[in-house]
């Protein structure tokens, strides 16, 4: 029995599939490039053919995956929702208009993605919202159905969500799409509401992140690993979560996708790149062991003025980390013979975690790639 | 040491570049050796080891890799780190717990090397640290492994019917032997002492043990330990005078880890050097006087361990064929490989009379569980198959044998002479496609006559037969290539390998011994194959047929395989052979697409030692291709899935082989790009150990050019 997290290299964005034994999946975050090649040479890993392979279909030969989780609706979270990700009438999917694209059984967005400003690449996630929104609006008796499925993680303004459809900080959630997750529960970190009307008025959707630990059992041992996601969530959402929560069990991590991209506002203000905030530390302090390990999904981190990735924060975070050496970058942690680099793909089992890179036969990467040109010319 | 570049060994120069050419491995040092052995140590790193491995793998391990003058054995590979675990699933028994001797490929290296590839072997010592880490390198789903890692096999003749004390062993020869129940004092050589242990959870982690100490742990089922029941049986049955040493037999109960009952019991015998009167000497002394001294001369006493394999219970009968007419009768056929398909067609050659003459060769022992579906009878076991046929044969009227008890590649001269001078028909019934390879092309066997190959698949359900043309213009080699087409593109034969498919081992060869063969199969599989080639071989056409029987209703079927013709072509010292289905495939794309280039990869197989390429199959090009007039840019769309498709169905045979593409109303002249294209690719493959093949098609035809 394995599980598969695999965090693909899209530059400074987040995308991210879970992928658990018994076939359910979960996506945190997309970001899908229309075009893979620059110049003629492909510089992108190709995420969406990834996808297809790795997720299940439904009676109807449609890829889907069960849970699709929106952090916040930036830009370097949702681009390439709209061409690959199915968002309308489940019954109107059209098997040639629609081929490849994944339904989706259970979204979760944030309150911030009802607000106007948002970017382009998030409005499908919205429209999507809105129209199951109001399938639970239109009818009280409605509590989800095939395709349907929607959370909203957070406030709105002083009050929770109707709960057939909202989540709020503290909650453990192991299930979605109208079946239990069995060998995974998520529990629920942000946003909280103080943060949401804050992110409101001054228009900072990184504040109204969904933060997330995932603990992931394996043959009836629990927690073999536990993972925090947080998109771009920056130090005061971390003083929040910490100030807010009961047991530290809740946030020790095996794995710690770095907030933002390895920006510095994990630390402190981007101006303040002397002082580590408490906030910092104390996460810091809640890897469980010397095999923890901090995963920076962005570009590569070079000593520049970035931010993000900001190289202090790289420093700071091995600096941090039991075993300095735990800190992986997904620019650069496996790049083929191509140059493009490969998703790092953990693989959960009883014996733990681990790192699987992709086997390769002699040939393949040759086959793989085009050939050098040929002809009359 | 020496320099990486400076190594001599071909086999060494290999996995020197191949290891250069992969991320994550980096070569530490070279050094050749007196003997002319060359050593490369590489450090492996990312290897994906989890948080708690089963075995205290790390992420990061050194190994050695030994290349011999002789390469006649795959190189050993050994973890260098000093503190790495001893005793790992597939570890090589040795005299010496360290530097630990990795078994990284269970198929024969004679099979391997052909189509041996440094690139891929070292991804089997990747994958070696990797799945033991979690502890599944031993797959699931195989037998246990053995508790106890042996050296030798030792089969007991009868039951202990008469409660005999003592035991006559004998050894045949080295690695095999004889042990019987007797209680003639003149003919017993050992004093016999039963044990029957707990059920123990196995461990898939066999230790060769050598010293009594490593055998203590064992729990007996009374509740004693090892050395007290060896004890209370020798004092109570043995005499003071007696002074045989002491032979044990011990029965190991085992079960996996999650099971509730037992799995399997293994039956193990180690002989103790040491005479039954002392261990009872000192069993009434020592052990009082001093309990600590006791246990520590029993502990140091060394042992010679075996695995016990049961007496033979099952008496085979022969069912005898009836003979039919038009049969044809040759003066001599030879046989390599006597195993249960090649008996078994033998049997039916001797009993219908087909030839006067009959050699035989095969180095192999028959061993008790063969007796099920072999032809020989259980008096035969722990005998070399070969001459006992010959013996089980003898007095059939007018049938000489002649029987040669050898490995096919250890034959001298003049037993090649014996065996295949003037055969009409050579019978490849070996299961190594090495030996078929040989018989098919090496020039030291100076017959002309036809070869024909037979061997089953995996599952035993299905069985190849390929027979030479009169004139042996369809050789066996390029049968075998079109049967290996046959399996990547015909659906009839989807499940040919069905049965081990799950398998993840380094398996090489989509004939390997068949482990689930059902008697009724064989027998019928082997009646056809016999009936089918002597049909065969009075007709001058050459045969691939691939004969199939229903695992349900138990009906066969035969699926005759289409043959090519062969295109013949030298480049750089290497023979490459197109298959006309190839030239197919490419002319009809070029006849499609007469206004732009087209082309595609080529795949197919390679034999390094005969420097041969044989093209099979000439993929069509991605779609993502780019085509002009005056240019083509294969693209890869898909192309990784397809040769990983390929790979799959021919059991890793058929590879990536080179690129193709066309001409429009031009020769096949190769361009300045196509000569830069082939240079370049070149490169890339040699790196990695392959060959590369560029095919171009124009008005004239096909031009080929390739090295390997």
């Amino acid at each position: 029995m394995e599980h598969k997290i695999k965090i693909y290299p899209v530059g400074n964005a987040d995308c991210i599939l879970v992928k658990l034994s018994n076939g359910k999946t979960i996506i945190f975050d997309c970001q899908i490039h229309a075009d893979l090649y620059e110049n003629g040479k492909q510089i992108w890993f190709d995420v969406k053919t990834d996808l297809l392979k790795e997720l299940p279909k439904d009676s109807l030969n449609r890829p889907y995956v069960d849970l699709y989780v929106n952090t916040h609706p930036h830009d370097d979270h949702c681009r390439g929702f709209e061409g690959n990700f199915y968002h309308g009438d489940p019954d109107k999917y059209d098997k040639d208009k629609d081929k490849d694209k994944i339904m989706i059984g259970e979204l979760w967005v944030t309150t911030m993605l009802f607000k106007n400003d948002i970017a382009e690449s998030a409005e499908e996630i919205r429209r999507e919202a809105k129209r199951r929104r109001s399938l639970y609006d239109n009818d009280e008796d409605f509590t989800g159905s095939k395709w349907n499925y929607l959370r909203i993680i957070g406030y709105d303004k002083d009050n929770e969500y109707d709960n057939r459809y909202g989540y709020i900080p503290g909650k453990v959630v192991d299930r979605a799409n109208g079946r239990s997750f069995e060998w995974l529960s998520i529990f629920i970190h942000a946003p909280f509401k103080k943060d949401i009307e804050t992110a409101k008025r001054d228009d900072d959707k990184n504040a109204t992140s969904i933060v997330v630990q995932l603990r992931f059992s394996v043959e009836g041992k629990d927690n073999v690993c536990r993972t925090l996601f947080a998109g771009d969530a920056e130090h005061e959402i971390w003083q929040h979560i910490l100030d807010n929560n009961a047991d530290d069990e809740n946030l020790r991590w095996n794995i710690f996708v770095a907030p933002h991209h390895c920006s510095w506002t994990f630390f402190n203000e981007s101006n303040n790149k002397k002082d580590v905030l408490p906030s910092a530390s104390n996460i810091m302090g809640l890897q469980i062991d010397g095999k923890s390990e901090v995963v920076a999904s962005s570009k590569e981190i070079l000593n520049d003025q970035d931010n993000p990735p900001c190289y202090e924060a790289k420093q700071k975070y091995k600096e941090k980390l039991i075993n300095s050496q735990n800190f992986f970058n997904t620019a650069t942690f496996d790049v083929n013979s191509s140059d493009i680099p490969q998703p790092i793909t953990y693989i959960i089992g009883i014996t733990g975690k681990r790192k699987e890179l992709e086997s390769t036969k002699a040939a393949e990467s040759v086959v793989s790639r085009p050939a050098p040109r040929a002809g009359l010319k | 040491m020496v320099r990486g570049d400076a190594l001599l060994l071909p086999r060494a120069i290999a996995i020197y570049k191949a290891a250069l050419c992969q991320n994550y491995i980096e070569v530490l040092e070279c050094v050749r050796r007196s003997d002319c052995s060359e050593i490369i140590k590489l450090r492996f790193s990312r290897l994906s080891i989890p948080d708690e491995p089963v075995f205290p793998i790390l992420e990061t391990e050194d190994v050695a890799i030994v290349c011999t003058k002789e390469d006649l054995q795959l190189p050993e590979v050994y973890a260098l780190r000093k503190g790495f675990p001893s005793g790992l699933p597939h570890t090589n028994a040795r005299p010496y717990i360290h530097p630990v001797s990795m078994c990284v490929s269970d198929v024969s290296f004679s099979d391997m090397r052909l189509q041996f590839n440094a690139y891929d072997f070292l991804g089997y010592i990747r994958r070696w640290f990797n799945k033991n880490s979690i502890g599944e390198l031993h797959e699931s789903d195989r037998p246990m492994e053995v508790y106890f890692q042996t050296q030798e096999f030792c089969t007991l003749l009868n039951e202990n019917e008469d409660k005999a004390s003592c035991v006559k062993y004998e050894q045949i020869f080295a690695g095999c032997s004889r042990l019987g129940f007797t209680n003639k004092r003149s003919e017993a050589t050992h004093f016999y002492v039963p044990l029957i242990a707990d059920v123990t959870i196995a461990q898939n982690m066999a230790i060769l043990p050598t010293v009594m100490s490593e055998l203590k742990t064992l729990k007996m089922k009374d509740g004693k330990s090892m050395y007290e029941s060896i004890d209370s049986i020798v004092a109570n049955t043995a005499s003071r005078d007696n002074s045989l040493p002491i032979l044990v037999i011990l029965s190991l109960p085992e079960k996996k880890k999650l099971s509730t009952s037992t799995d399997r019991t293994e039956m193990f015998m180690f002989r103790i050097h040491v005479p039954a009167c002392d261990i009872y000497k000192r069993y009434r002394t020592l052990r009082i006087e001093n309990p600590d001294a006791y246990t520590e001369w029993y502990d140091n006493i060394k042992i010679s361990i075996a695995c016990l394999l049961p007496p033979p219970h099952l008496l085979w009968n022969r069912d005898c064929n009836n003979k039919n007419s038009n049969l044809p009768k040759l003066q001599k056929i030879t046989i390599v490989g006597t195993g249960t398909l090649g008996s078994n067609i033998m049997d039916s050659i001797v009993r219908k009379g087909i030839c006067k003459n009959l050699a035989i060769v095969d180095s192999d022992v028959l061993l008790p569980h063969n007796v099920a579906r072999h032809v020989l009878p259980p008096k035969d076991v722990m005998l070399r198959k070969a001459s006992s046929l010959k013996r089980h044969y003898s007095g059939i009227c007018g049938q000489k044998i002649i029987s040669i008890d050898k490995n096919y590649f250890e034959l001298g001269l003049n037993e090649k002479i014996i065996l295949f001078s003037e055969a009409e028909l050579i019978l490849d019934v070996s299961t190594s496609v090495a030996v078929e390879r040989s018989l098919a092309l090496d020039p030291f066997i100076e017959t002309n006559c036809r070869r024909s190959s037979v061997f089953l698949n995996p599952g035993g359900n299905q069985m190849v037969l390929i027979l030479e043309d009169k004139n042996r213009t369809c050789r066996l080699d390029l049968l075998e290539m079109d049967f290996l087409r046959q399996l990547i593109i015909n659906k009839d034969l989807d499940e040919y390998l069905d049965d081990i498919r799950h398998l993840t081992s380094n398996q090489f060869t989509c004939r390997s011994e068949s482990f689930v063969i059902d008697y009724d199969n064989v027998k019928i599989l082997a009646s056809l194959s016999s009936k089918d080639l002597l049909r065969g071989i009075n007709n001058d056409a050459a045969l691939l047929h691939v004969w199939a029987i229903d695992k349900e209703t138990g009906e066969s079927r035969i699926n005759s395989l289409p043959i090519s013709n062969w295109q013949v072509f030298s480049a750089n010292a290497a023979t490459i052979y197109v298959s006309s289905f190839v030239q197919n495939e490419i002319e009809q794309a070029y006849s499609k697409n007469k206004d732009y280039e087209t082309g595609g990869c080529l795949f197919g197989c390679y034999d390094k030692d005969r420097n041969i390429i044989y093209v099979l199959y000439a993929a069509d090009s991605p779609e993502d291709s780019i085509k002009s007039p005056a240019s083509f840019i294969r693209g890869s769309k898909g192309m990784k899935e397809l040769a990983q498709k390929i790979s799959n169905k021919s059991y890793s045979q058929i590879v990536y082989l080179g690129e193709w593409h066309t001409h429009p109303n031009m020769t096949n002249s190769p361009s300045a790009d196509d000569k830069k294209q082939f240079d370049v690719m070149y490169g890339q493959l040699h790196a990695e150990d392959l060959p590369f093949v560029q095919g171009i098609y124009g008005v004239n035809g096909l031009y080929i050019n390739a090295k390997i």
